[in-house]
């Protein structure tokens, strides 16, 4: 039980002292390969496990450590336990956008991060593609024209999605 | 909405994303434009705070299942995020065996491809409510060179964007 609780402690004290899971996931990288509780090869797998799989990286990548440590239980106690404080101080700031946002100081911080999230969120997307279109442009514009036409026809997000994974499959398949 | 509808376009949202915002063009076209749960200056709000809050990103969805469903959605929201995750335990085994798994990260690229597309589309749905002045137009062009530039993490352009605001104000 030693290792996962060591493992969910550093799992804690990541997911609180950093924002994003690729932050979270290098200084978690970092601890594990000095603890000698995950070889970094290992990790690494993970890591890209957890980039192959739906969702939030950082929660597949606690998910799988969990279970290279201790199973099942150890996946649902990495996930679970692992990531609750960070939880919890997240909707502390919550409770404080709440309680105070209306005031005019903190409406306005909220307005002005909100036209910076508006950045984050471009920039983002424009991220996401870089790889793609270095190795198949083509397929890759094609696919975006075609998802930004379905989205302005009001075609349901989910229903893009999936044909885009059974595209992809085929598509991009050689790739990555 | 029912607590059910809530729940399957969460989980939708979750399934269909490999990281944490990419999950907001599907978030915004159920609770915002269909039900009227959610609106757009919330929807920033929420995303602009997962920015600034320690977790994954991805935690937004926290705050939208609060907003809408109160400590239900929470919950629902937390099982949303937490439950897709489990998939990585099958897609390691495959990643184990050495298996030919070019069918896989294909869709997985696919899916990313499409869910950057929603993103940059929905940025221009979101455009116009979250760039309110001159002020905001500055700080999002701001924001934009200093995120290329990759020499400032992005909760700290937020961060500085947020106090920017509160001094402005």
């Amino acid at each position: 039980m030693y290792p996962l609780r060591r493992l969910v402690w550093l799992m804690i004290r990541t997911s609180i002292v950093h924002v994003g899971a690729a932050a979270s996931a290098a200084a978690l990288r970092k601890e594990l390969s000095r603890e000698a509780l995950v070889a970094e090869g290992s990790f690494d797998t993970v890591f890209a496990a957890a980039r192959l799989t739906p969702g939030t990286n950082l929660i597949a990548l606690f998910a799988g450590l969990g279970h290279r440590v201790g199973g099942l239980g150890g996946a649902i106690a990495a996930v679970t336990v692992g990531l609750a404080p960070a939880a919890a101080i997240s909707m502390l700031a919550l409770w404080l956008y709440l309680a105070f946002g209306q005031l005019p100081q903190a409406a306005s911080a909220i307005g002005a991060a909100s036209a910076s999230a508006l950045a984050v969120l471009v920039w983002a997307g424009f991220r996401f593609l870089r790889d793609p279109l270095r190795t198949r442009p083509s397929a890759t514009i094609a696919l975006v024209a075609a998802t930004l036409i379905l989205q302005a026809l009001n075609v349901p997000p989910a229903v893009v999605l999936l044909a885009s994974a059974v595209i992809g499959s085929v598509v991009f398949r050689e790739t990555r | 909405m029912t607590h059910w509808a809530l729940l399957l376009v969460l989980v939708e949202s979750v399934i269909f994303s490999y990281s944490g915002w990419s999950s907001v063009a599907v978030i915004r076209t159920a609770l915002v434009e269909k039900q009227g749960l959610l609106t757009d200056a919330q929807l920033m709000s929420f995303l602009a705070l997962s920015q600034i809050t320690p977790g994954p990103l991805g935690f937004y969805l926290l705050f939208v299942g609060h907003s809408v469903r109160g400590v239900v959605g929470l919950g629902m929201a937390g099982a949303a995020l937490v439950l897709p995750s489990f998939l990585v335990v099958p897609v390691l085994k495959i990643l184990d065996r050495g298996e030919q798994h070019a069918w896989l990260s294909g869709a997985a690229t696919g899916v990313i491809v499409t869910s950057a597309a929603l993103m940059l589309g929905t940025a221009s749905d979101l455009a116009p409510r979250s760039v309110t002045s001159l002020l905001h137009l500055g700080i999002a062009a701001l924001s934009f060179a200093a995120l290329i530039s990759g020499r400032v993490p992005s909760f700290a352009i937020v961060g500085i964007a947020a106090s920017v605001g509160a001094i402005a104000s």
